[in-house]
């Protein structure tokens, strides 16, 4: 571990709310190399609010990759430049003296900026609502070994549900697609047998509700599964398009 | 609105139009390109290529107006897409890295698609329009000849030819992605295979006015 | 003075739970939608309790301080979830992991809790499996197990090592089918400031909009609080950055008991304290102790890197100290013993830290095995401090991790304020003075999925609570104790920032009422803790205001809050004069050094009263051991 600090000069979009225009902020900073960016902000922070001046407003909760709450834009990645690694995760020897950060939040037209780097990523719970559960009530459960799962299976099903939920794959894509994000929970359903029942409906309902939120189609560019923290395969997308497709054609569902 | 328009409506449904029209306006540039081959083998063979074409009649026109549909469909939705995207992100980002971790082909499939549409148009001012309504009765093989010894149109042939290479290289395998088709034994081979249609069509569109330039040059 | 009435049913303790669900009043179906439910938290109790409610037909609305009710904390829990499915065929039943519990947790819980916790616990996994959560398979397609610390049988089940994730998310899923079915009003960005109590009986809740500002009324006719467990007290601790003692406090002085809070589980494998802007301390899996071994220089303040220690100077402590279970000693006994160590300054370089070494565990096994079982916890190491651990060893040092303490409840999970619930690590419930690994998450879907169904209908069955209006005096009252408090923290304007308070309170409970505990030091504690707080009162600076998003405003409040639990924590270990679990306190030793427990006179549960603020009443219930003889843990 190093003990030398670093100094960076910082870029960080300031907002006051959702309706006022934003900026760039510039902030030196001189920090550890193993802090987390994260903790360098919270630092930041400290040194503002002695001051009185307002501190920049970001969001995280668990700070080990997993809860999804924390993502900023950090010089044009989300999460940062490192793969597989949340911005938590993101430590500041990934960075050299003296160099220029620019610090932005997630950017889409179905995440409002609340305020600084805080969005709002509503619009993800509300695609889960519409159909992101198998539905079995409490106390009609059959007994948990029931159904073999290969392990072909079972490997495909956790790797789809290992998502966050964090939205990056919205901030990395051009298009602003959710389609990473939907793909993998309509996969880990999918594959599973106790995902059948279901299975057509969940797929038309969640794309519908994908579409209403505002996010863009998927023009298959894969940025998504570059930028994803925990690295969800585009395959999932493949695989929600191939069960879409099928509902269309055979499915008897006609309302959606 | 019945199940089938708002189908149509949805992002993958859209996508969906544009893969399986995409994979058929394939099949035709294989078929184009083989039709153009027939030029390796003389103005006389290549006349009575074209010649058989038009003998063919109702059938042709058939299969004509079916391409325009194909073709305006998939321009069509396309565009529309496009479009659609372009206002997903209203605020921009100041730096935007994650664009350029992705395939070069990829991240331009719009723009070398709308470079294609402007060739199409040119391609049948100068060639079909001008054979079938040109006035004076011309043979293709002199007009396609003519053409190709300005330099300028060639060399905006070839370049086309390129992004269509481009556009290909993407959408091959993006059309298997969009409709579901990929296994991990399958699509390493896929792809594969959509770089080497890439390379093929952009080549052997291009070699057509690169040799008639040429010759064109040495005949001088 | 409180009536604590635990209300444990009669009969055999197998058969308490079965007559209880029979003997519990019911409501008719069509009765349900007449009731209004409110659920503080959206982790794993708060989540299964809200979806399994609302799909008896109860009207639920869930609150949240988070954007979305999957953030909750219980997403970061790794290792897994204990049933006694017995599919290993190894000897498991409910009585075995009921003893395993009782036992882990040095004999100071409530044994009919801990039962039903182990007769729940199968269909826990049928659940959570029939929702599709992912959980490890063998080659035949059935699930897999795994043994944890303090079980002698494979019992645990595991989805890699995200076992919370995707449990939460399953929980996450039931509950977000119910708001999609407009059964749960869901209510994101809202943190509960106050429980507001109508004829001594809970009736709703006063919440903070977290994006406006604005002071929100809510009324329901039961009201249950899932909000987790408290180790932030500590400032550093693995829990979220989030993470706060603010419902169950805010209820706890409204009349609330809060039982045991000195039980703090301090976790012996995460990585140490890299330099003053840390933030919080990472966990990593228990596992690595199946193959790495734990050792120190046998010389004080040695600042030779690890690879020029030679064999014969380093300290494997943990084998020498517990040969039959060597690095795999609970929980408890393996983090005193790294502090025993580093206090004598034989820590790595003398700092507070210790090696956990993989090497002979590669050279025996081969890199690619190493490699296998814990790729990804070796990266996340590689990750953090830039070291190699395939390359060097490992460093680690314990961290507060989990509160077995929390509100008072019945067995009924009810607080002693009628209509208040408490489920999951906000109770104090069935882990006694130390939680084995893998139970929380079993805990919590126990009381969200399986227990409070039941009992909250008896409730409403019994009592017919009514509806009350969110314009009676006693929500006008509440709010204005709210907004009250928060304009005086606006208004201090002093010149310390929360941040600074809070690592100065966690460094007083970190050294003074954390791993060893002394008397001399739990009565520093509390005079230093009772004058940071008036220093809090005088001198924070919160910037900004409180119609508006403001994070440090949030902050402030929970800091208020845990300034005053943290002396609670102190007074309550300082009464226990014994030692147990978790809770170690110097004076009461054996001779080799382990925790000497006092049967006869600490074998009760310490139920807090608040009188006012740095003054409460001690109740006592009694804990009756009627199927288990109080032994001595031994490890040895």
């Amino acid at each position: 571990m190093e003990n030398h600090n670093i100094n960076l000069t910082l870029n960080i979009w300031r907002q006051e709310n959702p309706s006022t225009e934003g900026r760039f902020e510039e902030f030196k900073v001189s920090t550890s190399p193993d802090a987390s960016i994260l903790e360098m902000l919270d630092e930041l922070n400290n040194t503002l609010e002695a001051k009185g001046e307002r501190p920049i407003a970001f969001e995280s909760d668990c700070r080990e990759g997993i809860c999804g709450t924390c993502g900023v834009v950090v010089n044009g990645h989300p999460h940062g430049p490192l793969p597989k690694t949340a911005t938590c995760q993101l430590h500041m020897r990934t960075f050299k003296d003296g160099e220029n950060l620019y610090i932005e939040p997630f950017r889409a037209k179905a995440y409002n900026i609340i305020k600084d780097l805080i969005v709002d990523r509503s619009p993800l719970d509300k695609i889960i609502q519409s159909g992101g559960f198998i539905s079995v009530n409490t106390g009609s459960a059959p007994d948990a070994n029931i159904h073999p799962i290969s392990k072909e299976t079972a490997t495909i099903a956790i790797e789809a549900a290992e998502c966050i939920g964090c939205g990056a794959c919205v901030a990395a894509c051009k298009n602003a697609s959710a389609m990473l994000f939907v793909g993998a929970k309509v996969s880990q359903f999918a594959v599973l047998p106790q995902g059948q029942p279901e299975r057509y409906d969940r797929v038309q309902a969640m794309v519908n509700t994908m579409d209403e939120m505002g996010f863009g189609s998927c023009t298959n560019t894969y940025a998504c599964e570059a930028e994803c923290p925990k690295g969800v395969s585009v395959t999932n997308i493949a695989r929600m398009n191939r069960d879409f497709l099928k509902a269309k054609i055979t499915s008897h569902a006609l309302h959606f | 609105m019945s199940w089938l328009s708002r189908s149509f409506k949805t992002s993958i449904g859209q996508k969906l139009v544009m893969a399986i029209t995409g994979l058929l306006l394939l099949l035709f540039l294989f078929v184009h390109l083989a039709g153009n081959f027939t030029i390796w083998g003389g103005e006389a063979f290549f006349t009575q290529y074209v010649s058989t074409l038009e003998s063919l009649g109702n059938f042709t026109h058939i299969i004509e107006v079916g391409l325009a549909l194909l073709f305006i469909v998939h321009i069509f939705f396309g565009l529309r897409l496009a479009l659609q995207n372009a206002e997903k992100r209203p605020v921009q980002y100041k730096v935007y890295e994650s664009n350029n971790l992705i395939d070069f082909s990829a991240r331009y499939t719009w723009q070398t698609g709308v470079l294609i549409l402007v060739f199409l148009v040119v391609h049948l001012i100068t060639f079909w329009y001008l054979y079938k309504f040109g006035g004076e009765n011309r043979e293709l093989f002199e007009i396609v000849t003519t053409w190709f010894a300005n330099p300028i149109y060639s060399l905006f042939y070839v370049l086309i030819m390129i992004a269509l290479g481009v556009h290909i290289q993407h959408g091959f395998q993006s059309a298997f992605q969009t409709l579901g088709w990929t296994h991990p034994k399958y699509t390493p081979f896929i792809e594969k295979l959509g770089t080497f249609i890439a390379w093929l069509l952009g080549l052997g569109f291009s070699l057509i006015p690169i040799y008639f330039y040429f010759s064109s040059i040495g005949g001088n | 003075m409180i009536k604590l009435d635990a209300k444990i049913p009669e009969g055999h303790i197998s058969e308490k739970w079965t007559n209880h669900k029979f003997n519990m009043k019911l409501v008719n179906p069509s009765n349900k939608r007449k009731y209004d439910v409110i659920v503080v938290g959206t982790g794993l109790a708060g989540a299964s309790a809200a979806a399994t409610l609302a799909e008896l037909g109860y009207k639920v609305k869930a609150f949240t301080f988070h954007d979305s009710p999957r953030r909750a904390h219980s997403i970061a829990a790794q290792g897994g979830i204990n049933a006694s499915k017995n599919y290993q065929n190894d000897g498991d039943s409910d009585f075995r992991l009921y003893y395993d519990t009782i036992k882990g947790g040095d004999f100071r819980s409530r044994e009919a809790n801990t039962y039903r916790l182990a007769e729940v616990s199968a269909n826990i996994i049928d659940q959570a499996v029939a929702q599709g959560v992912p959980f490890a398979r063998e080659y035949g397609g059935t699930l897999a197990n795994r043994s944890f610390g303090g079980a002698q049988v494979s019992r645990t089940f595991y989805a890699r090592g995200e076992t919370g994730q995707q449990l939460l998310l399953g929980a996450y899923s039931a509950l977000s089918r119910q708001i999609g079915l407009k059964n749960v009003e869901m209510y994101t960005r809202r943190e509960m400031l106050d429980v507001v109590i109508v004829d001594g009986q809970a009736k709703g809740i006063i919440v903070r909009n977290l994006l406006t500002g604005e002071i929100e009324r809510y009324s329901a006719q039961a009201v249950i609080l899932a909000t987790g467990g408290y180790a932030r007290v500590f400032y550093l601790s693995t829990n979220a950055m989030n993470s706060n003692a603010t419902a169950v406090w805010r209820a706890h002085k409204k009349g609330a008991a809060f039982a045991n809070p000195c039980f703090t589980q301090i976790h012996p494998t995460c990585l140490p304290i890299h330099g003053e802007l840390q933030s919080k301390r990472v966990l990593m899996s228990e596992s690595l102790r199946n193959d790495g071994r734990i050792w120190v220089s046998k010389n004080k303040a040695d600042k030779r890197s690890a690879a020029d220690i030679p064999e014969e100077e380093r300290d494997y402590y943990l084998e020498r100290k517990y040969p039959s279970f060597g690095n795999l000693a609970p929980r408890d006994i393996s983090s005193r013993s790294a502090k025993e160590v580093c206090d004598e300054g034989r820590g790595v370089n003398g700092k507070d830290a210790v090696y956990l070494d993989f090497s002979e565990a590669i050279n025996r096994l081969g890199e690619n095995v190493i490699r296998e079982r814990y790729g990804n916890l070796f990266d996340m190491y590689q990750n953090i401090t830039g070291e190699n651990p395939y390359k060097v060893p490992m460093q680690i040092y314990p961290a507060p991790h989990y509160v077995m303490g929390g509100l008072w409840v019945d067995y009924n999970l009810m607080s002693n304020i009628p209509g208040l619930f408490v489920l999951g690590e906000a109770n104090f419930s069935d882990h006694g003075a130390n939680r084995l690994g893998a139970s929380a998450l079993m805990q919590g879907l126990a009381d969200g999925y399986f227990v409070i169904p039941y009992t909250i209908g008896n409730y409403f069955g019994g009592q017919k609570p009514e509806k009350v209006s969110t314009d009676n005096t006693a929500f006008a009252e509440a709010e204005k104790t709210v907004r009250d408090s928060i304009q005086k923290l606006i208004s201090i304007n002093g010149k310390q920032t929360v941040d600074s308070i809070h690592k100065r309170l966690g460094q007083i409970m970190w050294d003074k009422v954390g791993m060893a505990r002394n008397e001399k030091g739990l009565k520093e504690a509390i005079s230093e803790i009772t004058s940071l707080r008036e220093e809090f009162w005088k001198d924070v600076k919160v910037v900004g205001q409180d119609k508006e998003l403001n994070q440090t405003l949030e902050r402030a409040g929970r800091v208020a809050d845990f300034l005053e639990l943290g002396e609670l924590m102190a007074v309550d270990a300082l009464n226990r004069n014994e030692s147990c679990g978790a809770h170690f306190r110097e004076e009461y030793q054996t001779k080799e050094g382990e925790a000497l427990r006092n049967d006869e006179e600490y074998a009760y549960v310490s139920a807090w009263e608040f009188k006012k603020v740095g003054e409460w009443e001690l109740n006592k219930e009694p804990l009756v051991f009627e199927y288990v003889k109080l032994a001595t843990r031994s490890y040895k």
